[in-house]
Order: C-alpha cells, then sequence, then structure tokens
C-alpha cells in the first residue's frame, strides 16, 4: 500500500481480434500496452482468460483492461476450467447465447481477483442488454454506437480510455471527500464536475456515512465558485417550533426570547452554498417554505410581513434511514405517503440526484481507503510523538517528517516495504475488514482502522526492528476482529425497503433454505427472496422493481423479470 | 420439424414469437458487432489527405477486417458468414434491409480485390461504401430491437 510512481499507463487488451490492441499501440503511444505469451510467443492482446490470468495475478497489472464482450471462442477455451457443452441442440443453442456474453464471465473473474483494476468494456450494442451486469461487476461499458459515423469507433475508446486513466490519475481526496477509483465513483465525479458549478438545486443521496455532507462542503461548494460561505443545517435537530426562525429568521419579539433581530441560515448562506441534511425530517410546514424559498427566491423572517430575495444555492441530503438502494427510494415512499411535498422533491431535481453508493458496493477502494486512513493518523503529531518514542525504543532511528510508511495487509507486503516504519495488519484481518458488510460506510472503516492503530502504537506490545532495518509495529487482529463484531452487532436492522421477504429467514428459521454449497444456497435465498416479493406485489414485477431498487420503469422491471426467470422460477407457477 | 402421428402436429409447439424476435435481434447486433464497428475501426475525424493512408486504413479495415490465428476475413467474407449463420432469421422490412447491406458489399467485394491499384476516387468510394454499410448495420440493429419489443 506504499505509493509507487508509475511512468505509464499499462493497459491489457482481452479480445479475439487483435485491432484493438494495435489501435492502442499506434494512436496510444503513451501507453503500455501489456503483452501476453502464448504457445511461445507474445502478443498484444489476449484471446482468452488462460492469456489473461498471468499478467492479471503478476506483479505489474494493468491500471485497465479493455475487454470486449463478445468472443468467438467455445467456454472451455476462453474459460478453462468450463466443461465442454456437448453438441445438443440445448448446448448449441447455450452456446449461442453465451457467445454474446462471453466477456462478462471474464469479468467475473476478474472482478474476484483484481477488484481494483479499471475494465472498460466495449461492446456495438447500442444499449447493451447487460448493462445491469456490468454495472454489477463495476465496469465502464462503452458501446460503439456511441461512435459518429464519420469518425472511427476506435478512436472514440481511445479517447475513452485517456479519460478513465486521467481519472484515475486524478486525486483521490478533495478536502476530506473520498473519491477513490470505483467506477460508480468515477461517475459520480463527471456528475458533480457537471453539475456543481450550476445554480440549480441539489439532491445528495447515499446511506449514512458515505460523506453527503463532505461532497457538499469540499467538492460541490468549491467548485460553485459562489464567493458566499458554505452553511450546514440538520433538519432532524432543530424543535418543528423553532424551525422557520433558524431557516429564515426571525425579528425582535416575534416569539418569547426573540431579543433581537435574527438572521437565518439562508442569509447565511448568501451567495453561497445552504447545505440541508436530512431533509426528509423536515416538518409539512416547513417543506412549504422552503418550496416557497426556491420556487420565488424569496423568504420572510418570522414575525415579517415582507419577503426579501435570497441568493443562497440549496443543498439538500437524504438516507432516510436507509440500509441499500438510493435514498431517492424513501423519499419517493415518503412522497406517496403524504409525509413528504412531491413539489418540493421535484424542485430538488431528483432525476439528477448524486447517488453515493455504500462502502460495500466500492470494495475496490477499500485499500487507497486503509492507506489514506493510516497517512491522517502518521500524520496528527501527537500520535507521531508516540510513534517516534516506539521507534526510538526498538532502536530504529527518529522518524522524519518527510519519512514513508507503509500500512502492510501481509506478511509479504511488510517484506518487500521500502518504508522505515511499517504498520503490519495481519492478512487474515484485512481479509475479515474486505469481506465485512459495513454498516456504517466509510465514518466507520476509518474509525476501526485508526483505533486499530492507536491501539497497536499507544497499546500495543511495541515495535520490532526486522532484519531489513524497518520498524515494524503490528496490529492486534483480535482487537480488530472485536471492533468489527461490534460494529455487525450495532448493525441496524434493514428499514424502509418494506420488503419482508427475509423476514422468515432469521435464526433458527424452518423457512430458511437448504443447499449443499455456499453457492447454492445463495441462488436459493434469493428465489425464496423473490417468491416472497412476487406474492407481496401480486405479480407485479414492475412493483417487485420499485421495492427492489426504487424504480417501478420498464427497464428495471424486465431486469427482475429475466432475474426471475434466470432463477428457473415462472410467474405462472407462483401465481 | 417432425410430426406426430398422422394429425400433422409439431412435435414441440412452435417458438413464441417474442423469443423468434429476440433471436432476430441478436443476429443484427452480431452483425453490427463484427462488421459495423470493425468496417471503420480505424477511421480518422477527418478523412485522410494522403492516398496511401487512405489505401492502407482500408486494407485494414475492409481486407483484414477480422483476423485469428487461422488467417484474415474481408468485410465481405465477415457479411457471407453471418448471412449464412443468421440470414433466415430476416423477412419483411428487416430482410429488405439486409439485401441493401447485401448490395453495398458485392460493390465493397469488388473494390477490395482491385484494392492496391485503386484510384483516388475509387478509394473514396470504398470509403463511402463502409459508411454506407456501417449505417446500414446500425440501422438494422435498431429496427429489429424495435420489433422485439412489440
Amino acid at each position: 500500500m506504499s505509493a509507487r510512481t508509475r511512468p505509464r499507463a499499462r493497459v491489457l487488451v482481452i479480445d479475439d481480434q487483435p485491432r484493438t490492441a494495435e489501435l492502442l499501440a499506434r494512436e496510444a503511444p503513451e501507453l503500455e500496452i501489456q503483452t501476453v505469451r502464448s504457445g511461445g510467443e507474445a502478443r498484444a492482446h489476449a484471446r482468452s482468460w488462460r492469456e489473461a490470468a498471468p499478467v492479471l495475478e503478476g506483479r505489474r497489472p494493468p491500471d485497465v483492461v479493455v475487454l470486449d464482450l463478445r468472443f468467438d471462442l467455445p467456454d472451455e477455451q476462453l474459460l478453462p476450467d468450463e466443461r465442454p457443452l456437448g453438441e445438443s441442440a440445448a448446448a448449441r443453442r447455450l452456446r449461442r447465447e453465451r457467445r454474446d456474453r462471453q466477456g462478462l464471465f471474464i469479468l467475473e473473474r476478474l472482478r474476484r481477483r483484481r477488484p481494483e483494476i479499471a475494465v472498460l468494456l466495449t461492446t456495438a450494442y447500442e444499449e447493451i442488454p447487460f448493462e445491469q451486469e456490468a454495472l454489477e461487476l463495476k465496469a465502464d461499458a462503452f458501446t460503439y454506437a456511441a461512435a459518429e459515423e464519420e469518425s472511427g469507433s476506435g478512436r472514440l475508446l481511445v479517447s475513452r480510455l485517456r479519460r478513465i486513466l486521467e481519472e484515475r490519475a486524478a486525486p483521490q481526496r478533495t478536502g476530506r471527500f473520498f473519491w477513490g477509483t470505483s467506477a460508480a465513483m468515477r461517475e459520480l465525479r463527471r456528475k458533480v464536475s457537471a453539475l456543481a458549478p450550476t445554480p440549480m438545486p441539489l439532491l445528495v443521496t447515499g446511506p449514512t456515512g458515505t460523506g453527503k455532507s463532505l461532497l457538499v462542503r469540499d467538492v460541490i461548494h468549491p467548485l460553485s465558485g459562489r464567493p458566499g460561505a458554505f452553511v450546514a443545517f440538520d433538519c432532524a435537530t432543530v424543535p418543528e417550533g423553532l424551525l422557520q426562525a433558524a431557516l429564515f429568521g426571525a425579528l425582535r419579539g416575534s416569539f418569547t426570547g426573540a431579543v433581537a433581530d435574527r438572521p437565518g441560515v439562508f442569509e447565511a448562506a448568501a451567495d453561497g452554498t445552504l447545505f440541508l441534511d436530512e431533509i426528509e425530517n423536515l416538518a409539512p410546514d416547513a417543506q412549504k417554505m422552503l418550496l416557497t424559498a426556491l420556487n420565488d427566491g424569496t423568504i420572510r423572517r418570522l414575525g415579517s410581513a415582507a419577503e426579501t430575495p435570497h441568493t443562497a444555492r440549496v443543498v439538500a441530503a437524504s438516507n432516510a434511514a436507509l440500509t441499500h438502494a438510493a435514498s431517492n427510494a424513501a423519499l419517493g415512499r415518503r412522497t406517496a405517503e403524504g409525509s413528504f411535498r412531491s413539489d418540493l422533491l421535484m424542485r430538488l431535481n431528483p432525476s439528477l440526484a448524486l447517488e453515493l453508493p455504500p462502502l460495500s458496493q466500492r470494495r475496490e477502494d477499500l485499500p487507497e481507503l486503509a492507506r489514506l486512513t493510516a497517512s491522517a493518523f502518521w500524520d496528527n503529531p501527537r500520535h507521531r510523538r508516540a510513534i517516534a518514542s516506539l521507534v526510538r525504543a526498538a532502536g530504529g532511528p527518529d522518524p522524519e517528517p518527510a519519512d514513508a510508511f507503509t500500512l502492510a495487509v501481509s506478511e509479504r507486503e511488510a517484506r518487500d516495504s521500502a518504508s522505515a516504519v511499517v504498520f503490519v495488519l495481519p492478512g487474515k484481518a484485512w481479509a475479515a475488514m474486505q469481506r465485512h458488510p459495513w454498516p456504517g460506510n466509510l465514518r466507520q472503516f476509518e474509525m476501526i482502522l485508526a483505533d486499530s492503530l492507536a491501539a497497536a502504537v499507544y497499546a500495543g506490545p511495541g515495535a520490532s526492528l526486522d532484519r531489513g532495518g524497518r520498524v515494524r509495529i503490528p496490529l492486534d487482529p483480535r482487537m480488530l476482529f472485536d471492533l468489527l463484531a461490534g460494529a455487525r452487532a450495532s448493525e441496524p436492522p434493514p428499514s424502509g425497503a418494506g420488503f419482508s421477504g427475509f423476514a422468515g429467514f432469521g435464526s433458527g428459521s424452518a423457512e430458511r433454505p437448504r443447499a449443499s454449497s455456499v453457492a447454492g444456497f445463495r441462488r436459493e435465498l434469493e428465489r425464496s427472496a423473490l417468491r416472497a416479493l412476487f406474492r407481496e406485489a401480486g405479480g407485479d414485477f414492475a412493483r417487485m422493481a420499485e421495492r427492489m431498487t426504487g424504480s417501478a420503469s420498464a427497464k428495471e422491471a424486465r431486469a427482475v423479470r429475466l432475474r426471475f426467470n434466470k432463477l428457473g422460477l415462472s410467474a405462472r407457477d407462483e401465481k | 420439424m417432425s410430426q406426430i402421428g398422422d394429425f400433422g402436429l409439431p412435435a414441440r409447439p412452435p417458438a413464441p414469437y417474442a423469443w423468434a424476435a429476440m433471436g432476430v435481434s441478436e443476429a443484427a447486433e452480431r452483425l453490427r458487432h463484427d462488421l459495423a464497428k470493425a468496417i471503420r475501426f480505424s477511421a480518422p475525424e477527418v478523412p485522410e489527405t494522403e492516398t496511401e493512408a487512405l489505401r492502407e486504413r482500408l486494407h485494414a479495415d475492409v481486407a483484414t477486417t477480422r483476423r485469428d490465428d487461422s488467417g484474415s476475413q474481408s468485410a465481405a467474407e465477415v457479411f457471407d458468414a453471418w448471412r449464412l449463420e443468421e440470414g433466415r432469421h430476416f423477412a419483411g422490412a428487416l430482410g429488405r434491409r439486409v439485401d441493401d447491406i447485401a448490395s453495398a458489399i458485392e460493390e465493397v467485394r469488388g473494390l477490395t480485390v482491385r484494392l492496391p491499384s485503386l484510384s483516388r476516387p475509387e478509394l473514396e468510394r470504398l470509403d463511402a461504401l463502409t459508411r454506407r454499410v456501417a449505417s446500414e448495420c446500425r440501422a438494422l440493429a435498431s429496427e429489429a430491437r424495435r420489433d422485439s419489443r412489440r
């Protein structure tokens, strides 16, 4: 996890055709197109997983993989451990169907082994038929159909690839907000860049701990170019009776204790950004006032008859105690229930909502997040003094401010480190962190890692000097496991989804599905959940989609129906 | 299709319309992938002013459209292989669209054979044909997809 400089970005092309690799070599000489070995010869593109795997798992993995969606190879050649399908009519049909999506099978494997590598999935399809799967597998999907007729499709691919590399090379943090390199966050970054400089009201959604307020304070407000202040206001913490005064200000004598005229947050954020956190908790009367402020651009202080214009740009945030999916869905539901005004929701441009994904959906960002958390710990003067005394006690030299450190997540990384100080996190503990669901998201991850580092520095067994002259400070895995167990125990029960499909799967439940393998169990679990949801939704796939994703669009409904059928379920049988 | 007894009943029910339409859409998408994407793969944003550069690009895109260890296939050969495998799915308006592509491909085939000696106007004609083939393939895929949704 120590920083390294890379002179040239490395690209691995996985395609049964050589033309993409040839084009990249010709048009993008700044890139290193990685070669693979096959039958004793080197080539600039891997035609199968077998050819790609040694590069992906080697010591110089690519920064980006350019992966074709469609291959003309039998599965057993593309994916060596696949069994031949045979020559029956059903097998031929299956082979034909699979041929159109073989890139996804490679992508699945790649994600399991190298989640941090960016993938540019290329297809000629105008509407990628497997878009949902590609998104779930966190790939940047690129369609050649986007190419203008006049220019060649390959040129557009080169520019898209360059953009991905630029985005990956961009700083991982803006202020305290952590971007990471996951496809979802890169997409968010593009969206924020486009929307932040506009004056329109925005809605930021995402589960708790994903960094909504940091995004607004450290990214959106500075990018807006507005000269005024950033003012944050938590709608959940102000009593309903004081909301109007807090938001819009109050005149002297307008209520008991109002001894002087007082401005509200709208006025405090003049020419700046007003961040309204947990907007879904706003009382109905305050919603109406806020709507007027947004629609008319005017506010009225409590006790005043005069309306005055305001110049604050409003950015609202919502998590609505959701455990997954977009908070938009919760707001939408509250709108349907009548507890949140639909006209106010519409005014917040929900279709442009900036959605922060939960940490569990961007696990490829964990290594960098861990490194940055450790950096912040290292940069704290008090911690640095404590580390220095540990280092001295171990017989090492005082670490200089400019000294590098490494957070090694395995013994091998610790041995390979060139840093003077190495924090050593045992591989098993790191594996547990990677598997953890992180219900509290980034905030919880940073807190647990920082606590572990603090325990190692202040209450650990001390530091030791290794053979390479490095000072090792071990992190206690038992403490980390305890912290993770505590985090899991404090995890709130799923709420807000309105779906009781898993209600029967509690401990000891007779309804818990059984299977002979973990994969089978997961499949049965999904089947059971979908069957329960199907019954609850009265067999309506659009309603099922809405409950699952918050969207009842035809596309989502179709995706649900396809998944339903793929799991061997039949709408006719279930009815 | 095999028959049962003397009643003329098919041994299996015919494939539902949606399935058949999906086959057409997928086949059209395959042509878009294998031919439309490849036939203008290297085309620059601004057409080449150098005649030999244009010839070289057309050679890559039209004469060696797809390549593997066993050799290369020209654009015409890619289309022939696709039509042999998938052409039977297309009838009516979609069939006429395939015929239009076929007629453009026939002209491409003739020019590809003489590629090393084509004049500048002939190279430009071939370039225009690649644009037409790519455009027709895209239109075919869009129409097939629209049909599959009906």
